[in-house]
């Protein structure tokens, strides 16, 4: 059963990065490691009108982070049990138990477990448990500028926002059951593995 | 390429090559397809084939950040195929060990017939898990039946060349049978890379055709009249045949790795 829900308006976000930053700043994170990472899809085509050609490109943004699946698949995959669903309900990571094998990276469809090369473990977002207990909103959502991301339990997020789960390139969510909702940015239908791609990987 | 997939490539190749020779090796102890070969030379490769597993054990080690906890990776035995293919794989390492006493100590009696189905159906279990670990929803480059044709024709090609290193040209029936599976498998290894991994290969076409070539060597081999001759001498040919296979399913596994695409993010 889904707990909790993140909810992604794609239409407001800016792609400005500030709940990564906040992400990174909450949970101190090294650099390369990325709890929250925005992703800046880009794409368009060149259609013939009037005898003449004409550009349509277009440009969302999406927020991704763990979304603390109903069927973890890193949970799942995890040899030593490194990975484990906590008395809270969320899927955080043992470091005692975790021997690097990064197996969890291999098959989340969402990039959640991010590998520290330092420590040689795995680490992952842990939806800012100590505040997500007390009532308090994870702090990538609290952070938004756009008010973008919201937070919530999956129920209310799902009555509030639908069940929109998927808009490229993300996974069909039958395949994991993440407790996501999106509000998909208008052009995004217009996206295909053909049409769009994800750009500036670099800067995540 | 993510960095530790190197490791990955040889301890996959590697242990598959070892379960092949030993699947081979035991069905043919057990129907008695092996009373052509002396006990002597029977018996050496058994200990050859547990080193080469316990090789490509020691190499699966390198890709951990923390090796020191590998001990604790049969802990999800119910639901991960990675901590079932470790437990295989040290299932079948305990059980060479008594195996290797026992066959040294006699000929091939009941006792080491127990050991024979055992060490079959363990080898069996390990590919399996190997082909089940690698059968990701999340990467659609591997999720597909490339993965399982591959994984099978690396195990009972490489396998069953290893075999013929030790008992290569020791019968002529065997030979022959060899040389016949050796080339079906070479074809369909070649065939399964150019139609399910074709969409992947983009540029990894060098390293194809390299593979290609280290193929049609072994292929060329093959065909050669050693395969149709009696000799008890240690043949060079057999070595060669063995590295040419080995490289090409190298190479073939490597260009597997690289194709590693992910869908999602």
């Amino acid at each position: 059963m889904r707990l909790y829900a993140f909810h992604i308006n794609s239409s407001a976000c800016s792609g400005c990065k500030t709940c990564q930053a906040a992400c990174k700043d909450k949970n101190d994170l090294k650099p390369g490691i990325n709890w929250r990472r925005v992703y800046d899809i880009q794409g368009g085509e060149w259609i013939s009108e009037n005898g003449a050609f004409v550009s349509v490109p277009f440009a969302y943004n999406l927020s991704l982070s763990c979304f603390n699946c109903e069927t973890p698949r890193c949970v799942n995959a995890c040899p030593t049990r490194a990975m484990y669903e906590n008395e809270n309900g969320l899927i955080v990571i043992d470091p005692a138990l975790c021997m690097g094998c990064r197996y969890c990276e291999w098959v989340c469809p969402y990039g959640a477990p991010q590998y520290d090369s330092e420590l040689k473990i795995m680490t992952k977002c842990n939806l800012c448990e100590e505040y997500i207990i007390t009532g308090k909103k994870p702090s990538c959502v609290d952070s938004c500028p756009m008010r973008a991301l919201d937070f919530g339990p999956y129920d209310e997020i799902v009555e509030e926002y639908g069940t929109i789960a998927r808009v490229y390139p993300l996974p069909d969510p039958a395949l994991t059951g993440p407790g996501m909702i999106i509000s998909p940015h208008k052009d995004s239908k217009k996206a295909s593995p053909e049409s769009a791609e994800v750009n500036f990987r670099e800067d995540i | 390429m993510n960095e530790n997939f190197t490791s990955l490539i040889f301890f996959t190749v590697l242990s598959q090559t070892a379960a092949g020779a030993l699947i081979i090796r035991e069905l043919l102890l057990l129907i008695g397809g092996f009373d052509f070969i002396s006990v002597k030379r029977r018996r050496i490769s058994l200990p050859v084939i547990s080193s080469l597993l316990l090789i490509s054990l020691v190499i699966a080690f390198l890709h951990l950040g923390n090796p020191g906890l590998a001990f604790k990776a049969i802990n999800n035995l119910g639901k991960s195929w990675l901590s079932r293919e470790v437990f295989f794989l040290s299932l079948l390492l305990a059980s060479l060990l008594p195996y290797l006493i026992i066959s040294v100590k006699s000929n091939f009696r009941k006792t080491e017939k127990v050991f024979s189905v055992v060490i079959i159906t363990i080898s069996l279990l390990l590919v399996y898990s190997m082909i089940m670990l690698y059968m990701i929803p999340s990467i659609i480059s591997w999720n597909n039946p490339f993965t399982p044709l591959s994984f099978v024709i690396t195990t009972f090609l490489c396998g069953i060349v290893l075999l013929l290193v030790f008992i290569g040209g020791a019968d002529i029936r065997f030979n022959s049978a060899s040389a016949i599976f050796i080339i079906i498998l070479i074809i369909l290894s070649l065939a399964n890379s150019i139609i399910f991994q074709g969409s992947f290969l983009k540029q990894e076409i060098p390293l194809f055709i390299i593979r290609t070539t280290f193929s049609l060597v072994a292929l060329l081999i093959t065909s050669l009249r050693i395969f149709r001759t009696q000799t008890n001498k240690t043949c060079i040919w057999w070595v060669i045949l063995f590295i040419m296979v080995l490289s090409s399913e190298i190479i073939n596994r490597y260009i597997f790795f690289l194709s590693f695409e992910k869908s999602g993010l």
